[in-house]
């Protein structure tokens, strides 16, 4: 009782030992990161100025062929190779990896086994083995194999062209990466969204179509953009069996007037802005995919006014 | 008609047996309230009547129809998917959980299933939805999204999402459990008025005070079987089983 009645009368010591502060907080002066800066920046101009001065290195040719039409004409090839190989590997992903998740165990089979060997063969080798499917097929067709009977056959090199084999091998091993990047996206959706969906007497592709995957893309998009991106560089192995894309134009050229590092720094200048263009829509999709996704609450949620009225999306 | 007949139906997951022979009706615009401890088989129940979830043995039927399955050769076969989607259209199911779609803002949230079954046109779908926030308190929430609203306000959005679906039948799960105690009582509220405009209900619940005075038949569940079955007001004050007094003790 006495001490809480003591305490309760008598007030804290007085403010003799209190400490002399001052209010203004010092600016942090990161020393130290200007140090670093001032060491990258040498290290960066000595580069730039050890290329620029090389006299192996002749940049009016890296200028001159930057614009030039075969160059262009494979860049124009490579973006269109990335693109197709992209949107039949999505496609083919999107199968297996609905196969990977499948309750039918011959699906999830099939599923695995694809994912398994196409991620697991080199993509060089892949595209080597499709560029060169004719050494061992020399005919493809359509029929029943060890009958004889054929529906259509034809050559394989004149239905596999070098360009055909580069998207057939590339959206194959693409593909297996999507395939594991959009199981991973179906299996983010809270179980609760597939409870709803049926309650609601919705039909399994309704359920994915409008429920499940709108929500898997927001996971889906930025490791399926890091994939695009590495497709984008990938296509330049596409080289090996002629595939025309820009590496492939630019070996070309450096075939017959040796210029090999210029037109290497050529195909490099474009294979950056390229990238770069890719992430800039990278990070706008992301955008738009997160939109209104702002953090689930559930129980945590009050009748506080600290809801966000206005934060209305249109 | 809306009567539910579940008849001997026993459900398994693996070795666990979670209902051993139930045996229920609801008459039309019936509200029951379906009690037991945890485990005992009621949201399997459920989901069991709504054909969310296959019984082992044993059928239900939801006016009349059997659900999710039907007779040929003497035997049981599973609907095909659209035929039992069809089914479900006509049972609304509200979960402990809300489960809106968070990617669609609450006027997309109820339009998406009729839109799904074409029950009807954009305009007059759009008109509905209206009206239904407007019941059941949210007439000026249609543009938020969900993570913009509180639980209790979630939970009416999906009370009226289902209804969307002009219910015969509707299911609660639990709907108050993951609330705040202070926002259980606007959700109670809205199936307490839905009860009195004659829907049939089966409502999964632990508010003791709502079953009591909304319920026409408590039911009372436990380890996989219905132990007690009776009008409310004899549950509360004179359970006949051992087992429905001690629930009740702990409670
Ligand atoms: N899909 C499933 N797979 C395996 N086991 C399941 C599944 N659904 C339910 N169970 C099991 O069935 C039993 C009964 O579950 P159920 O959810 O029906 O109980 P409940 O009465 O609703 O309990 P609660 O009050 O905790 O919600 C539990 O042991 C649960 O683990
Ligand atoms: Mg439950």
């Amino acid at each position: 009782m006495h001490p809480s009645v003591n305490s309760a009368q008598n007030p804290l010591p007085a403010a003799t030992s209190r400490l002399e502060v001052p209010d203004v907080v010092a600016v942090k002066r990161h020393y130290g990161r200007w140090v670093t800066v001032a060491i990258l920046v040498a290290i960066g101009l000595g580069a730039v100025k050890s290329l620029a001065e090389n006299p192996q290195l002749e940049w009016d040719v890296v200028a001159q062929y930057l614009l030039d039409g075969l160059i262009l004409e494979g860049l124009g090839q490579t973006v269109i190779l990335a693109l197709i190989s992209m949107i039949a590997a999505t496609a083919i992903g999107l199968i297996f990896g609905f196969f990977r998740l499948s309750s039918n165990p011959v699906l999830r089979t099939v599923g695995s086994l694809y994912v398994w060997v196409f991620r697991s063969v080199p993509a060089l080798i892949q595209i080597l083995f499709w560029g060169n499917l004719a050494l061992f097929a020399p005919r493809l067709g359509l029929g029943i194999p060890g009958t004889g009977w054929n529906l259509v056959s034809a050559p394989t090199n004149s239905v596999l062209s070098p360009f055909a084999a580069s998207i057939v091998a590339l959206a194959l091993a693409n593909g297996a990466y999507l395939a594991e990047i959009i199981r991973s996206g179906l299996l983010s959706v809270d179980e609760g969204q597939h409870l709803a969906s049926s309650a609601l007497g919705l039909t399994w592709w309704q359920a994915q179509r409008k429920v499940i995957l709108p929500q898997a893309l927001r996971v889906m998009v930025p490791p399926a953009g890091n994939q695009f991106i590495t497709l984008l560089k990938e296509t330049s192995l596409v080289s090996v069996i002629a595939g025309g894309d820009i590496l492939s134009k630019a070996e070309n050229i450096s075939g017959y007037n040796l210029r090999t590092i210029e037109l290497l720094i050529v195909a490099a200048v474009w294979y950056l802005l390229v990238t770069s263009a890719a992430t800039l829509g990278q990070t706008f999709i992301e955008r738009r995919t997160s939109r209104g996704h702002t953090q689930q609450r559930r129980k945590t949620a009050s009748a506080e006014p600290t809801m966000k009225e206005k934060e209305v999306t249109p | 008609m809306s009567s539910v007949d579940v008849v001997n139906v026993h459900k398994s997951f693996g070795d666990n047996e979670v209902l051993t022979g139930i045996d229920m009706q609801v008459g039309q615009g019936e509200v029951v309230c379906l009690l037991g401890p945890s485990g005992s088989g009621k949201s399997t129940l459920l989901r069991c009547i709504n054909g969310l979830v296959m019984p082992d043995k044993g059928h239900v039927a939801v006016g009349g129809n059997l659900i999710g399955r039907k007779v040929r050769d003497g035997k049981l076969h599973d609907l095909r998917g659209r035929e039992a989607s069809v089914q479900r259209e006509r049972m609304g199911m509200v979960f402990q959980q809300f489960n809106l779609f968070p990617h669609l803002d609450v006027r997309d949230n109820l339009m998406l299933g009729p839109r799904a079954h074409r029950l009807a046109g954009k305009a007059e779908l759009e008109e509905k939805a209206r009206q239904l926030l407007n019941k059941v308190g949210l007439g000026n929430r249609a543009d938020a999204y969900p993570s913009q609203l509180s639980g209790g306000q979630q939970q009416r959005v999906a009370i009226a999402r289902a209804l969307m679906m002009e219910p015969e039948l509707m299911l609660f799960d639990e709907p108050t459990s993951a609330l705040d105690p202070e926002l259980v009582g606007e959700v109670l509220d809205t199936m307490r008025s839905l009860a009195e405009e004659g829907m049939t209900m089966i409502v999964v619940t632990h508010e003791m005070t709502f079953a009591r005075g909304v319920a026409d038949r408590v039911v009372f569940m436990a380890d996989g079987r219905i132990v007690e079955d009776t009008r409310p007001e004899i549950f509360f004050d004179n359970p006949e089983t051992e087992r429905a007094r001690s629930f009740l003790r702990l409670v």
